[in-house]
């Protein structure tokens, strides 16, 4: 996967006023140009990321993980809190291929793996 | 399991055998056995191929008693592939059986004077030893159906199939399944090629009339397996991962740590992952359905039940579920993502007797060649039928992967004492590349799965990018290991035993309730260390120095995308492994 081609994406879109429902995100997306300051200059400023969820925490992949929205800095913990996933079922942690943890915070554009514990070999 | 089978195939009137008892090996099981007997027995210098060599297969201390897990069988021989030492194992049904026989080892030794393939069948009776030339270069499924026909439904079988019939480096050997296909291989190092050597074709194991071996003390063996049972469906990874999505659920997490080995290894990603994945495996036998299909044991008496069942798009039985390192061998290491082909070529393996690992990296070599194309699956199938044909170019691919790239020249030829890498790249998971280096048994993950703490986090957490740590990890692993080997315990249970010090504990107390002993985990530590040790020295002995401890020099210089890092445990540090 090219992780370059998220940052770009990332970089032509703004987006702006996050409304939350029911635990679930809804984003009105008003693109502006990067660098660009919203009308109030009070809301958030979102990026996306690649997150997919494995094994058994698949059920919790949203449609649009490819390009998922999330605002800067927000921790691997508040952001799978946020989607849902009970963070007692999530072993494994990658951002960009390192192992992260809870408390990792994301910047946009990275790729984020979560996996329940899992072995073969 | 109080006796050993000895068939020397050297008689001038034919094929002998001999009922021994246990003498010095008395108390050994599995890889213990196997190692300590081709250490004592083999000339080190032989010919693997020659009557000085032995094959000796031996069930594990557990195998045949009502103890969970205990269905492994270890093969060991002098290997054709790597010059070393081998011990392979593989589950199955014959380790139970054979070891309900009261056999702790059968070996095979000598080579008989005329090229006819032997036919072996041990029941309560003794072995009787018939020539047949009706079973000459059958595939292992027709093998396999033909004793069906002849012995009955409930038989097992140990057999080579056309690969060991020609002495390839990478044959394998095949012990049936529950439902007696011949799915569940001794895959590694070739030691179907000394089965062909010997002259036999196939073991057939008629367990009727012998009764489940007994533990010394019941009441303590009962109830550490309850426990040691409990332990294990508690543990999340055997308990649900392993059932659900079998092994291949590491595609995945292998893809996303980087370290999966794309292309011949040069890359550590592939585009492809999720649709080879353990989930979408799981999904496909899912919804194809049919009998065992996404959650099966390959024994009796296993409760992970990590395999399955994989039918073809017409609901026809194809192969077992196939594993993980099968579906990276034949799958993302040749730019394969179509789980139908790769499936094909597990079939394939299976029924001419080849290792699957061996073979998806030699087919990887030959495409870094051009001699076909990265994500050809019908090109790979086609070479695979070289080989199961017997013509030059499959005798060469049959070697394995050092052969085929001395062949066709290719420079990035991924094997250590030429047998080739499993499923991790060593650049990206530094702790398996020490115990690829390292391990008496050339290439090979199971020796010291250091994975379960670089990238799996069990057993604590070793960073995998970092060469610091990995020399202590892959040690204390291999030690570990060798000894679980012995044991005749899937070594799955690792991930569990690792994490759970009770579930640990239930272990000891299982074995030693089985065999009236009182061992710690210090005499389990010992008794790996000694395994070890007879195994690196049979190697030195063979000519193997500390120079033939390290990893192919490419790894060193040429770095692995996404982390852009190269293999940078030091030389020095690699000859630390076997100081204890």
């Amino acid at each position: 996967m090219d992780w370059q081609f998220h940052i770009s994406a990332v970089q032509c879109l703004v987006t702006h006023d996050i409304i939350h429902s029911a635990g679930k995100k809804q984003i009105h997306q008003n693109a502006t140009p990067i660098g660009g300051i919203s009308e109030e200059g009070m809301h958030t400023r979102l990026t996306t990321i690649d997150i997919r969820l494995f094994a058994t925490l698949s059920r919790f992949q949203p449609p649009d993980a490819t390009h998922y929205p999330v605002e800067p800095s927000i921790t691997v913990g508040e952001l799978l809190s946020r989607m849902g996933v009970p963070l007692t079922e999530v072993k494994l942690i990658f951002i960009n291929g390192v192992k992260g943890s809870p408390e990792t915070a994301l910047n946009g554009g990275e790729r984020v793996g979560i996996f329940p514990p899992v072995g073969g070999g | 399991m109080d006796k050993i089978l000895r068939i020397n195939m050297s008689g001038a009137d034919g094929p002998q055998w001999a009922i021994e008892p246990l003498g010095a090996y008395a108390g050994l099981g599995g890889r213990a056995m196997t190692s300590t007997v081709v250490a004592a027995e083999v000339p080190p210098t032989c010919h693997p191929l020659s009557a000085e060599n032995k094959l000796v297969i031996a069930p594990g201390l557990l195998s045949g008693s009502a103890a969970a897990m205990s269905g492994r069988i270890s093969v060991g021989c002098k290997s054709p592939l790597t010059g070393g030492i081998k011990e392979a194992n593989a589950g199955g049904q014959p380790s139970q059986m054979l070891a309900r026989l009261g056999y702790a080892a059968l070996i095979l030794e000598g080579a008989p004077q005329e090229d006819t393939p032997y036919k072996v069948v041990i029941n309560k009776d003794g072995a009787f030893i018939s020539a047949d030339n009706s079973l000459r270069m059958l595939g292992n499924y027709d093998l396999v159906e033909k004793m069906k026909a002849e012995f009955g439904g409930k038989v097992g079988c140990i057999s080579i199939g056309q690969a060991g019939e020609m002495k390839l480096a990478a044959a394998s050997i095949a012990f049936s399944d529950m439902e007696q296909r011949p799915t569940r291989h001794a895959g590694r190092g070739g030691v179907g090629a000394v089965m062909g050597a010997k002259g036999v074709k196939v073991i057939v194991v008629d367990d009727a009339g012998a009764p489940m071996r007994p533990p010394k003390d019941p009441v303590a063996f009962k109830a550490a397996n309850k426990a040691f049972v409990a332990g294990l469906r508690k543990h999340p990874v055997t308990g649900q991962g392993l059932p659900a999505y079998g092994t291949n659920v590491l595609t995945n997490v292998v893809n996303e740590a980087g370290g999966y080995p794309t292309r011949n290894f040069q890359t550590g990603q592939f585009e492809g992952a999720s649709r080879i994945s353990g989930e979408a495996l799981a999904e496909l036998e899912n919804n194809r359905g049919g009998e065992g299909s996404a959650t099966h044991g390959c024994h009796r008496g296993c409760v992970i039940r990590c395999s399955g069942t994989f039918y073809d798009k017409n609901g026809r039985f194809l192969t077992k579920q196939p594993e993980y390192e099968t579906v990276w061998a034949h799958g993302g290491n040749c730019g394969i993502d179509d789980l139908d082909a790769i499936a094909q070529l597990d079939r394939m393996d299976d029924d001419f007797g080849l290792d699957t690992i061996e073979m998806g990296a030699t087919i990887a070599v030959a495409m870094e060649s051009g001699i076909a194309q990265f994500g050809d699956a019908q090109g790979a199938i086609r070479l695979l039928e070289e080989v199961g044909k017997g013509t030059p170019l499959g005798r060469i691919l049959g070697s394995g992967a050092a052969v085929t790239g001395k062949v066709f020249g290719v420079e990035r030829v991924p094997v250590v004492k030429g047998q080739s890498m499993p499923a991790y790249d060593p650049r990206a998971v530094k702790g398996i590349g020490v115990t690829y280096a390292t391990t008496p048994m050339g290439a090979d993950h199971t020796a010291g799965y250091a994975v379960a703490t670089n990238l799996l986090s069990i057993g604590g957490q070793v960073d995998p990018l970092s060469p610091k740590g990995q020399v202590e990890l892959s040690r204390n692993l291999q030690i570990a290991t060798a000894a679980i080997d012995a044991t005749g315990m899937c070594l799955f249970i690792a991930f569990p035993i690792l994490d759970q010090p009770d579930t640990f504990q239930s272990l000891l107390d299982l074995i030693n309730g089985f065999a009236g002993l009182s061992m710690t985990a210090d005499d389990v530590t010992a008794l790996g260390r000694t395994i070890l040790k007879q195994e690196r020295e049979f190697n030195s002995a063979a000519g193997f120095t500390k120079s033939h401890d390290r990893l192919p020099e490419y790894l060193s210089k040429e770095a692995l995308a996404p982390h852009g890092v190269v293999f940078d445990v030091s030389d020095q540090a690699l000859d630390e492994v076997y100081n204890f």
